[in-house]
């Protein structure tokens, strides 16, 4: 049976608005000072990063490997309406997002009847050709960047990420998600079964670059300067690392794995050689010994019932 | 006249060292299916040795390339048996994120080892050049484009006239026929990687010499653009790796001579995305539709 | 004669090999045909060429009087040609219900938007869909298996799952490649049961790839038969199973 569940939204939606008013609080009253302030504000970034390549590589099975471009896009499109145009930071933020859709758009549309491979190296030169791009136009700074203000908070964040972990889960569990996951699995047996792949496949790169946009404005926001170099392949690596982790095709994996990751990360800032050795490492390891990841394709609610969000669907 | 001659000769010494790097990917990928990422790094490792020869060791030309070729082509062994050989038959993705993982490994660890900063190889012939259409070459450049040329032409001996190479060829055609037919798979494999490898070294050293400044990171944008070379000669194709290069080579070299040098970088991710667009098996590659 | 579907003179060329060549055929509405011919023959290649997977390079394909070439899979999907594959094509990972719910979405009206937001619509299409869906799990008779993900499937299940998933688009051509494949007499028996009682309640016409020759003979009303691409016989089970060609391009195959 499909049909609204009005108690446990209702459930739901206070859970939201009370973790929303504690951590609120606790950083209000200082009692989270500076520093946790900014590792929360660096988990949720990199969690919003890490679901919005999940919907292309997790639910459409993409090879997308230059999701940092999708960033790239967000941050300096919303950098240059706050910072040079002195528009409010919501109306910047969403069109830092509808920009990086629309190079979802772009890029998706010619590339996405790619095979594997081939997908992977296009999506990779594409965010190399917007990394190389930005590196020499003046208005942006060049390879020195330009300063952005501190306008990123909790609030912000923490409604995009509902946002984006609402519309995501919601898509999954309908017939369009479906649809998304059938190409995933079989692309031949899909557009058997009727499902036109290609317009699945832009659909999945225009939400997770959607969404990517929008970690770009908050990071672009949150960090007071932004330079071509942030975006680079290591970037777009880190973000398919959260995703690979946490088991592709599950969502609360990647969310996991991007909050573990942030937080070994910032705990190892130190030594930035040794945490990109300890990270490859790992990440090697994991291939070789456990490649479907933490959670492989399933969700957390696989193994604990009571958190099952959406009605039916594939776990 | 002569400035288009020197760039001219520009372009296909780069297109040379393109090339070395590029066949290293498409053997590779012709062979196991997979991109090597880490393939870039055993160039910059090539590099390294190469440059420690040189001035720690103080061993001349030829040695040093050797001892770089020799390492490098362990390293390339090494990986595949570690890192790749497991996942032959693990879904594409897999094999990808190991590869960009072994990459970052050993970008990071020679970091650790040696720290960031560059380091500048010797001239080879400091001050000897040769005179040829009115144009003046560096000697160097002459002695690194014919060892390229030397190398390649060995290649193509090896892969065309040897058993190794005949090999070679049936496991890159059918794996498990090759394996029928009582090839060596593994073996097979390895050498593969190990010539690639070797080929990349070299690359590396032929790269210190002309350029002069290597650095840790020196296999990321340049081993990507091989990479491209490669994709676009054809992936799996040998000739067609050569070609690629040289076309990449020239092509970078006229963009940075007509005044553009800031798009430089970005012209073979341009070409990547119009070959993967209108021609995706590349100049000399052939286009295998999906069995259903 | 109202033929549901006509092949004519259709042929498709891969590089210097012709897979099949100047295929003239007809199947009226509600017909069960048979397709045979030994292996390697272009049976498969046929369905593809059907199903929108390969285009001809030459010749028409007419489907309830219009031409079809060149469109592509999810197309014809929707238009009502569905298919089983010859090695099994379900999606392994998701769970048998949907499987074939999966196949049901060629007919929402709702879209993304309704999905995102959870709209009435969204509700009431998923609904229907859910309801559609099991319905068809319990004629072939997997609806107790409806969360079991595809690939813990038994083998012959998944060749049901894989019917029922085809059924699922409200198809009116069923084409079916090799759907005993692996089976033993018993459940081969019951798989034709079930094809004849599916063909009949959805007023169904189907093409049927078979090796298994009582299979094929015992349900088929005529049989066409390919061999190296080519037309080689067309008949009734009778007439087939005395064609001298047929026995020959079989035998042929048995003595190499």
């Amino acid at each position: 049976m499909v049909k609204p569940q009005p108690k446990k939204a209702l459930l739901l939606a206070l859970v939201i608005v009370a973790v929303y008013a504690v951590v609120q609080f606790l950083l209000v009253s200082r009692v989270l000072g500076r520093y946790y302030e900014n590792v929360i504000m660096n988990v949720g970034i990199n969690i919003l990063l890490a679901i919005s390549l999940h919907v292309v590589l997790g639910l459409a099975g993409q090879f997308s490997i230059g999701h940092a471009g999708f960033l790239a896009v967000g941050a300096y499109t919303s950098a240059v309406l706050t910072a040079k145009l002195d528009l409010p930071f919501p109306v910047a933020l969403l069109a830092g997002a509808v920009a990086a859709l629309l190079a979802g758009l772009l890029i998706g549309i010619p590339t996405l009847r790619l095979r594997g491979d081939y997908l992977a190296i296009a999506t990779l030169g594409f965010a190399e050709i917007v990394r190389v791009t930005l590196l020499n136009i003046e208005y942006v700074g060049g390879a020195a960047g330009m300063r952005v203000p501190h306008l990123t908070t909790w609030t912000y964040l923490y409604v995009s990420l509902v946002v984006a972990l609402l519309a995501i889960v919601h898509l999954t569990h309908s017939a369009h998600g479906r649809a998304t996951l059938a190409i995933r699995e079989d692309e031949v047996a899909a557009e058997a079964m009727g499902v036109p792949a290609t317009t699945y496949k832009v659909l999945a790169f225009a939400i997770g670059s959607f969404f990517a946009g929008l970690a770009g404005g908050l990071h672009a926001h949150n960090f007071y300067v932004i330079q071509p170099a942030n975006f680079g392949f290591l970037k777009s690596f880190e973000i398919l690392v959260f995703v690979v982790l946490g088991g592709i095709g599950s969502l609360t994996g990647a969310m996991i794995s991007a909050t573990f990751l942030t937080l070994v990360s910032i705990a190892l800032q130190s030594y930035p050689e040794v945490r990109m050795i300890v990270y490859s490492l790992v990440l090697v390891l994991v291939m070789l010994f456990r490649p479907q990841g933490l959670l492989g394709n399933r969700e957390l609610s696989s193994f604990l019932p009571a958190l099952r969000l959406g009605q039916g669907g594939s776990r | 006249m002569d400035i288009w001659l020197q760039q001219l000769l520009i372009g296909i010494s780069l297109g040379a060292i393109y090339a070395l790097i590029a066949l290293g990917y498409t053997m590779v990928y012709g062979i196991i299916k997979l991109i090597n990422f880490a393939h870039g790094d055993v160039f910059m490792i090539g590099a390294f040795v190469g440059y420690y020869a040189l001035t720690a060791f103080h061993l001349g030309f030829i040695p040093s390339l050797l001892v770089a070729m020799l390492v490098s082509a362990l390293l390339g062994v090494t990986i595949e048996r570690v890192a790749y050989r497991r996942l032959r038959n693990a879904p594409r993705l897999n094999a990808l994120t190991t590869a960009i993982g072994v990459s970052l490994f050993i970008e990071y660890t020679t970091i650790y080892a040696r720290g960031a900063q560059p380091a500048a190889y010797p001239a080879l012939f400091p001050n000897r050049r040769l005179e040829l259409f009115g144009a003046s070459i560096k000697w160097d450049a002459v002695v690194i484009l014919l060892t390229a040329v030397f190398l390649m032409v060995v290649l193509q001996l090896i892969v065309q006239r040897t058993r190794t190479g005949k090999a070679m060829r049936a496991v890159s055609f059918d794996l498990e026929a090759a394996r029928l037919m009582g090839i060596s798979v593994d073996r097979t494999i390895a050498i593969t990687f190990a010539l690639g490898s070797a080929l990349g070294g070299a690359a590396g050293v032929i790269y210190g010499l002309y350029y002069t400044k290597i650095d840790p990171f020196m296999g990321v944008l340049t081993g990507l653009k091989a990479f491209v070379a490669a994709v676009l000669g054809g992936i799996g194709s040998i000739p067609g790796a050569m070609v690629g290069g040289l076309v990449i080579g020239l092509v970078e070299t006229l963009v940075s001579a007509v005044g553009w040098s800031l798009f430089r970088d970005a012209a073979a991710f341009l070409i990547l995305i119009l070959i993967l667009l209108f021609r995706p098996e590349g100049l000399f590659g052939r286009h295998a539709p999906e069995k259903v | 004669m109202d033929a549901i579907l006509q092949l004519d003179r259709v042929g498709i060329r891969f590089g210097g090999l012709k897979a099949v060549d100047g295929l003239t055929l007809s199947v009226r509405k509600g017909e069960l045909i048979g397709l045979i011919g030994p292996n390697g023959a272009g049976k498969t290649t046929v369905f593809n060429l059907l199903t929108g997977v390969y285009t001809p390079t030459e010749g028409t394909i007419t489907f309830e009087g219009q031409r079809i070439n060149g469109l592509k899979p999810h197309v014809l999907a929707r238009r009502g040609i569905a298919r089983t594959f010859q090695n099994i094509r379900l999606f392994q990972n998701l769970s048998v219900l949907d499987n074939v719910r999966i196949a049901y979405q060629v007919n929402t009206r709702h879209n993304v938007a309704h999905s995102i937001l959870r709209l009435p619509a969204f509700y009431a299409e998923e609904q229907r869909m859910w309801e559609d869906s099991m319905a068809l799990l319990e004629l072939v008779g997997l609806a107790r298996y409806k969360d079991e993900q595809a690939k813990n499937l038994p083998y012959g299940l998944q060749r049901r799952l894989e019917i029922a998933r085809a059924l699922a688009l409200r198809p009116k051509l069923l084409l079916l490649d090799e759907p005993a494949a692996g089976m033993n007499p018993q459940e081969s028996r019951d798989l034709m049961t079930l094809i004849a009682d599916i063909r009949q309640r959805f007023d169904l016409t189907v093409i049927l790839i078979e090796h298994d020759m009582s299979v094929v003979m015992g349900i088929s009303e005529r049989i066409y038969v390919l061999d190296h691409g080519v037309l080689i016989a067309e008949g009734t089970p009778e007439e087939i199973r005395k064609n001298p060609r047929v026995i020959e391009a079989y035998l042929g195959e048995e003595a190499s």
